[in-house]
Order: structure tokens, then C-alpha cells, then sequence
């Protein structure tokens, strides 16, 4: 099965990083993994790889809610810097909310692909990078 | 022609006496003032100042000086438009209590078309006022135990389903190891799946909204409930239940699909959950309407209650009575909040060993009856 080269995991909790650290990998789906435990680590780290395309991540997993910055305004952010990037990147939000408001937000979001509720099981890891690793 | 006058004047004299009865005793203040603010009648004054006394002198004397600019206003506005103006405001009398009072105040006009005087009838509403306030007071308490409901659900679901997600992962990955320990797993994943439902259940209850905010779409409701029973179809199969449905009386509704899908879902399973052992449950769907409301009934021929008994339990969060180990009581409190979320209810009848009928009337007006 074709993976990805690098996924961002953006989330504050250390056991739910750990634990996707772990399936990333036993399923050989992603050739790497950064974490980062809250919005603005990330955002620091996408600006930084502006010029270099290539060290951009192919997806990010993101959580609602962190500290410093959470999930809505790491994506607020994100819409600014986007045109600048030079890479298409795949956002899921990936969180433990399963309140409609939340669902509903997310869908109006053009950066977002998808919402996921909590947890993410090996099975469904594998279909969501495979989901876009064949588009 | 001199008794005729008499009789004239006597009854004048009562019109006269008739009319300063109603004056005297009428619970409004009635006062009459010039132009110029001079008192030519008041049927009563306030405790403290002396109405006999007052005949003759200025209105602004016994008045602040916003309440004066307030009155002179109001009589320059009805003299101006001839017509009759309502306001309302506060006066604190020499007994030093306030008092909310209403007016109205209107013109006396003349035949020469000037306006000879204004009339005030004026109510006290201080209890009004003070009912009001109160209202108020408890439309905002109200308001913020609806925010600390939001924010408690907010706290469940990022507090409590995190740490609950990664206990999930954990034993997957535990079962995925394979090394020993395998039937404490499972009861370990037994706990959790259990914990998770409770979860939900309290979730789905902290986040129904008011019927007003939630699109409510158009649904047929034999799809909605195929749906449902494709849910249960394992179960139907291992209990050989029967299911028929008769939505003809009331094909389509216009509701929010997830009420629909709740509604449906946990009064099917209810019926198929408390069978009766010696029989194949039979569950019979149908809807009905009762003037504009659409009702929906699902009977059952199962175990059955004594309804005089359980009937205060039966909606309430945590209710259940029979001792059935997969009963958490919250399937109908959920039911009947989303119901009456949308001005409906929800009515029991049942009859211990014999099956049990569950009327839910959907709303008060949403039947849809386009195409």
C-alpha cells in the first residue's frame, strides 16, 4: 500500500501521542512523524519549511482543544500562510468533541478534510492515509 | 315645567355624586392641571401632602427637577398633538417610599379649540415593576446554569472522552501484543465499552437544544425506521421478531433527523430488549394524527410493567426497573427531552406481561404535506 512521507501530529495530550507514535510505527503507512503539542509549535514549524516545499507535511492531525493555541486557531492561521506554502496539505481534525457544533465548524472550513472523533484504531489509520494517499 | 327642572336637577346632582364616588374610590390617581402645571383637581394625593392644600399651587413644587422637565414635556407634547400620550416613571413621595407609576395623560380642549387643561390617571405598578425584575433576575440565572450545562458538556467531552479514547487504544494494542492476560483484557474492554456508552448517553442529554435552532428536515418515516431496523437486524433475527409498520397516516414530517433516528432507535430496542422469554416479540409501527400533531406508536408484546408503579421512573435519567443487565435508563430520558425539545410528549401504556405501548407525539404542527 502507497503511504505518506511526513505527518504533523498536533495535540496536547502525551499518552495519545505516544500511542499514535506507536501505530505510525507498526503500520508502515508514514515515513515520519513530528509531533507538537499545541498549535503554535506547528504553525512556527510550517513557517519555517515556507521555502522548503519539500520538508512540508503531507497531512496534519489536529486536536480542538490545547493550550497557547488550539485547533480553530491553528486553522485560522494556517488559512493565511496556505498560499504560501508550497504544498498541499491535508488536514483532519482529529479530537474528542462530538459535539454537532464542532462537527458543523469544521465542515464549513475549506482547510479541513475531515473530523475524526477520538480514538483512531490501527484499522482506521490505515484507511485514512490510504484514503489519501490513493487520491 | 318647574317639577320637569327639578327633576333635571336632581338627577344631575346624582350624575354629579356618581361621578366623584367613582373618583374617590377609584384606585388610579386622577388629576386635572393647567397648562401652566396648576392643580385643578387630584381625588387623592400620595401619604404625606395634603390634596386641599394643594388646589390652586404648582404641580413642579412637589416634583425633582427631572420629574418637572419629564411632566412639562409631556403636557407641551399632548398640547402640541391634541392627542393623548402613556409613560411611565418613578416618584419617591414625602413618606420616602417609591412608587412605579403609569400614566396616561389627555386634553381637555375647549370650543374654541385651545386646550383648556390635561387630565393624568395615574396606576401604581410597583408590583408589576417588582414581578418584572424579578423575572428578569431569573431569566439570568437561568441563563447562566444554561451556559455552566454547556460548559459542564464541553468539559465531558474533551476531559473525560480523551482520557477514555486513549484506554480504548491502549488495550487494542494490548490484544494486538497477544501475550497472556487476554481474558482480563477483554473484561477490561467490557468496563471501558460500558463507560463509553454512559459517556454518550450524558452527552447526547447536555446537547439537545431548543427546538428553534435545530433544521428540521423532511422525513419519510418508513425509510427512517428501514434504517433503524437494519440496526437491529441481527437481533431481529435472533429473537424472530416480527416488525410491521404502517405509516400511511402520516407518510412524511418535517423533524430533526437525529431526534427521528433517536426516537426510533431507542424505542426499538427497548421493545426488542425487554421481550417476553416465552414468546417472539412482535413490534408493530405506526402514525397517526391527532388534529395538526403527528403522533408515533410503537407497541410491543413484551415483559411489560405496572405502569402505576414505574411511571414516575420510567423518563427520568437513571430510571430502570427491569433488572436487565444492559439497562442504563438513559434511552428514554433522552427520548423525552428531544421530544419535548420540540413541543411534544411522550406517553406510556403498558400492562405487566402482557407488551407495552409507547405514543410519542412528534410536535404540535409538522406534518409536511408537499410533495
Amino acid at each position: 500500500m502507497k503511504g505518506i512521507e511526513l505527518l504533523f501530529l498536533i495535540d496536547d495530550d502525551d499518552i495519545y501521542r505516544r500511542l499514535t507514535e506507536k501505530i505510525v510505527e507498526k503500520t508502515d503507512l508514514v515515513r515520519r512523524l513530528e509531533c507538537f503539542s499545541n498549535g503554535e509549535e506547528a504553525l512556527h514549524s510550517l513557517r519555517a519549511r515556507q521555502d522548503t516545499p519539500q520538508e512540508l507535511p503531507d497531512v496534519i492531525f489536529l486536536d480542538l482543544q490545547m493550550p497557547l493555541m488550539d485547533g480553530w486557531e491553528f486553522l485560522q492561521e494556517f488559512a493565511l500562510l496556505r498560499p504560501a506554502l508550497g504544498r498541499n496539505i491535508t488536514i483532519f481534525i482529529v479530537s474528542s468533541s462530538t459535539n454537532p457544533v464542532d462537527y458543523m465548524r469544521a465542515s464549513e472550513m475549506e482547510e479541513v478534510t475531515g473530523y475524526v472523533v477520538k480514538p483512531i484504531t490501527r484499522p482506521r489509520f490505515i484507511e485514512l492515509i490510504s484514503s489519501i494517499s490513493m487520491a | 315645567m318647574a317639577e320637569h327642572l327639578q327633576n333635571l336637577g336632581n338627577r344631575i346632582r346624582g350624575i354629579n355624586h356618581l361621578l366623584q364616588f367613582m373618583l374617590e374610590y377609584n384606585p388610579a390617581t386622577v388629576t386635572i392641571l393647567q397648562p401652566d402645571g396648576v392643580y385643578l383637581y387630584v381625588n387623592r394625593m400620595v401619604p404625606g401632602l395634603d390634596k386641599d392644600k394643594m388646589i390652586g399651587t404648582s404641580v413642579f413644587n412637589y416634583l425633582t427637577p427631572e420629574l418637572s422637565r419629564e411632566v412639562k414635556e409631556k403636557i407641551q407634547h399632548v398640547s402640541a398633538t391634541r392627542n393623548p400620550i402613556n409613560y411611565s416613571n418613578e416618584y419617591t413621595g414625602p413618606d420616602g417610599v417609591t412608587r412605579f407609576l403609569q400614566h396616561v395623560m389627555s386634553p381637555v380642549i375647549n370650543d374654541d379649540n385651545e386646550m383648556e387643561a390635561v387630565t393624568i390617571i395615574s396606576t401604581e405598578i410597583t408590583e408589576i415593576r417588582q414581578a418584572q425584575n424579578e423575572l428578569e433576575e431569573r431569566a439570568r440565572i437561568l441563563e447562566k446554569k444554561n451556559r455552566q450545562l454547556a460548559d459542564f458538556c464541553h468539559i465531558v467531552s474533551h476531559n473525560l472522552r480523551g482520557p477514555l479514547s486513549n484506554l480504548f487504544l491502549i488495550n487494542e494494542m494490548l490484544k494486538e501484543e497477544g501475550d497472556g492476560g487476554t481474558e482480563y483484557i477483554q473484561m477490561h474492554e467490557t468496563v471501558l465499552a460500558n463507560l463509553q456508552k454512559i459517556l454518550e448517553d450524558l452527552l447526547q442529554v447536555t446537547q439537545i437544544k431548543t427546538g428553534t435552532d435545530l433544521p428540521a428536515e423532511i422525513i419519510d418515516l418508513q425509510t427512517a425506521s428501514e434504517r433503524t431496523l437494519q440496526i437491529f437486524k441481527a437481533e431481529i433475527r435472533k429473537t424472530g421478531a416480527t416488525v410491521t409498520t404502517d405509516f400511511s397516516a402520516a407518510p412524511t414530517i418535517q423533524y430533526p433527523r437525529n431526534y427521528i433516528d433517536s426516537i426510533l432507535l431507542n424505542l426499538i430496542g427497548n421493545a426488542l430488549k425487554y421481550r417476553h422469554p416465552d414468546r417472539k416479540p412482535v413490534i408493530r409501527l405506526c402514525s397517526r394524527t391527532e388534529g395538526a400533531a403527528v403522533q408515533l406508536r410503537i407497541a410491543d408484546n413484551g415483559l411489560g410493567f405496572d405502569v402505576a408503579r414505574h411511571s414516575n421512573r420510567l423518563f427520568k435519567p437513571g430510571g430502570t426497573f427491569h433488572n436487565h443487565p444492559e439497562a442504563r435508563g438513559f434511552g428514554l430520558y433522552l427520548v423525552r427531552t428531544q421530544v419535548e425539545s420540540m413541543d411534544g410528549s411522550i406517553e406510556v401504556d403498558s400492562e405487566e406481561g402482557t407488551g407495552t405501548t409507547f405514543t410519542v407525539t412528534l410536535c404540535k404542527n409538522c406534518l409536511y404535506e408537499g410533495n
